[in-house]
């Protein structure tokens, strides 16, 4: 299902990339700069983390790029899309169409069983029933969740919650999957287990995925690790 | 929508306590609402039915001047094409002529000032509900003698009993003082004390004697069941007839003091809504911003996901829409029973009856409604639970999504 990246993943084009991205965030008179001048490229079918102790910037960077947030100053591109400055509805469309998310915890929507979960963005892009279920339950089986279909996220483990919330980012086929600290809430077996799966994922299918972590065993497992240390890229280790 | 249906109904029951308190809360207002609604209705409904059965109808034709002061001069003397067009016409379902003068009546032991109607027995009977109402004695005959029909709050006073001889005075066309002698054939009682105090009834005939009439009638009642539509048969009534120089009233004109009643009920009725429908939709307002508050993190990660804010909007909308609803059903579960109960059975208020008789209601209220005002509540929750959804419903549909993603 995902032949359509795997075969794009040859042409080696720039993904996303960021140019002299900055935020600075204002609370009263003081000014925290959060992120300056950040500029980094992620490569289709790459598998990036963004490493750095706690407000290095991390997600910020990975807001920005998700248009989740605005930056202060520089531009932020998917694809040839430029983020920075488009307008909300624009923005919700390109995160819909394009990007696939992944937070630290509470990802799922609790009223809705894993499958549902699954599908609802597909639903929102407009897919037909017939094929938001077919492809929801093949990624389900995918991420070993067969049989957990219609468990409710307050049925399923940490573990198995964070597999969800990883399918229902893959299933509608982004360009990119931005994932904040995706480990960060899981033990160190599960997170672990989680870690192998995305990757596997990144192998067979080329999605991209660009991470937040802290974490040594992301990082060593990470194909491209970039460091963020006080708002700046200190190393990118391709 | 499917989806939309699915998230929101199932919301709803994410905090069962929350929404059963304030799906409680609208089934109180429902309850109150309803059970008010239908009392004061009935008790309305009483007061009006007990005025137009009793005696008036739904409409009285007089002469012009007439009501205002019962003088039997002001009459119909050719009143007969009146008759035939009321016959004639099919939005009357029954009339009856009357004479009505004012009098004096008097036994051996007392009198009383009385209003005195001459009526046609055949015609009165399908008219109003003095026939059912005898407590003993007959009804007047049509082509009755010296006979009467009094309350039994008038046989109290003067002392009389059937059989036993009253005597009429009054004031005839001709300015002369008349009296006779009638027999009390019969004794009735209705539910209103004043009415049993004040109306005799002799035969129109007698009556027309009485006063000194050569001929005619003084007034016509008029059943029918056109409500609204009085209007135009009243119109109808006073342009075909323009040489007679007549009025035809309504029931409200009859009985000003009633129609006002109505009148102010019906806004009060409109305030007590009012009132309960903001403290309603404070409530909504209140638990819908918490569901929101709560659920910050959720719908940060929806937006994140690329949900457009009108789904979210529609989202806490429904789920009002559908707490709303179960509330509603809840309510119209409860209160319909009661209703029903007491529309049959009625509620007693016994301990009150001499009070509510002086305003010509019985002891037990039968409660009343009608499906416009269960509709009008039913719409009225709806579009409180809208109104109370609306500012929540904006607020977590403009959330940002990084800040809201925070919440946790």
């Amino acid at each position: 299902m995902f032949n359509h990246l795997a075969t794009e993943s040859d042409a080696i084009m720039q993904l996303v990339r960021t140019e002299k991205l900055s935020k600075i965030y204002l609370s009263g008179m003081v000014e925290t700069v959060a992120l300056k001048d950040v500029s980094i490229s992620v490569k289709e079918g790459e598998f990036t983390s963004l490493v750095g102790p706690s407000g290095s910037g991390k997600t910020t960077l990975l807001n920005l790029i998700g248009g989740l947030d605005s930056p202060s100053s520089g531009d932020a591109f998917i694809g040839d899309m430029k983020i920075t400055g488009m307008k909300k509805g624009e923005l919700s469309d390109l995160r819909l169409r394009h990007i696939g998310f992944i937070f630290q915890e509470f990802n799922l929507i609790p009223v809705l069983s894993a499958l549902e979960n699954v599908e609802y963005v597909m639903l929102l892009q407009g897919i037909s029933k017939k094929e938001r279920r077919e492809r929801s339950l093949e990624v389900l089986r995918e991420v070993g969740l067969e049989g957990k279909e219609n468990n409710r996220p307050g049925e399923l483990s940490g573990g198995q919650q964070q597999r969800v919330a990883v399918a229902r980012a893959v299933v509608s086929r982004p360009d990119i999957i931005l994932a904040d600290e995706p480990t960060a809430n899981l033990d160190s077996e599960t997170g672990e287990a989680l870690m192998e799966m995305m990757l596997g994922l990144n192998e067979e299918h080329g999605i991209t995925f660009l991470l937040s972590t802290h974490e040594k065993m992301v990082m060593d497992k990470s194909r491209r690790v970039i460091k963020l240390q006080d708002g700046k890229v200190v190393d990118d280790g391709r | 929508m499917g989806l939309l249906i699915r998230i929101s109904w199932r919301n709803l029951w994410r905090n069962p306590r929350r929404s059963s308190i304030l799906i409680s809360a609208i089934v109180v207002c429902i309850f109150a609402l309803l059970i008010t609604l239908s009392y004061i209705n009935g008790i309305l409904r009483q007061m009006v039915r007990n005025s137009v059965d009793f005696h008036m109808g739904e409409m009285e034709i007089y002469k012009k001047g007439f009501y205002d002061d019962k003088d039997p001069k002001k009459n119909i003397p050719h009143f007969e094409e009146i008759l035939t067009f009321l016959g004639k016409s099919e939005k009357v379902r029954n009339y009856a002529p009357r004479i009505e003068g004012r009098g004096l009546i008097s036994s051996g032991y007392s009198s009383s000032g009385v209003r005195i109607i001459g009526i046609d027995a055949g015609r009165e009977g399908n008219i109003t509900l003095v026939k059912r109402s005898l407590i003993s004695g007959r009804y007047l005959q049509t082509a009755g003698e010296h006979e009467i029909l009094i309350g039994q709050k008038m046989a109290h006073k003067l002392k009389v009993d059937l059989g036993s001889k009253v005597v009429l005075t009054v004031q005839t066309v001709n300015n002369e003082l008349a009296s006779d002698a009638y027999r009390v054939v019969g004794i009735y009682k209705t539910i209103s004390s004043d009415f049993d105090k004040y109306m005799v009834y002799l035969p129109i005939g007698k009556a027309r004697k009485l006063l000194e009439m050569e001929r005619g009638i003084t007034g016509i009642a008029v059943r029918t069941d056109i409500g609204e539509g009085m209007i135009t048969l009243e119109k109808e009534i006073e342009e075909t007839f323009p040489q007679h120089r007549i009025d035809a009233l309504t029931w409200a004109e009859l009985e000003p003091l009633i129609a006002e009643m109505v009148r102010i009920s019906k806004r009060w009725n409109m305030i007590f809504f009012a009132a309960i429908f903001i403290i309603l939709s404070i409530g909504i307002i209140n638990t819908q911003n918490i569901a929101v508050y709560e659920r910050m993190h959720e719908l940060g990660i929806v937006k994140a996901m690329g949900t457009r804010p009108f789904f979210i909007f529609s989202m806490i909308m429904m789920e009002t829409f559908f707490l709303g609803l179960v509330g509603l059903a809840a309510g119209f579960l409860v209160s319909c029973p009661f209703i029903f109960y007491f529309s049959v059975k009625g509620l007693s208020l016994t301990m009150f009856s001499e009070g509510l008789e002086m305003f010509g209601i019985g002891a037990t209220i039968y409660f009343d409604i009608a499906f416009i005002d269960i509709l009008y509540s039913a719409l009225s929750i709806m579009i409180t639970s809208f109104f109370g959804a609306f500012i929540p419903a904006v607020r977590a549909s403009r959330l940002e999504p990084v800040t809201a993603i925070r919440y946790v």
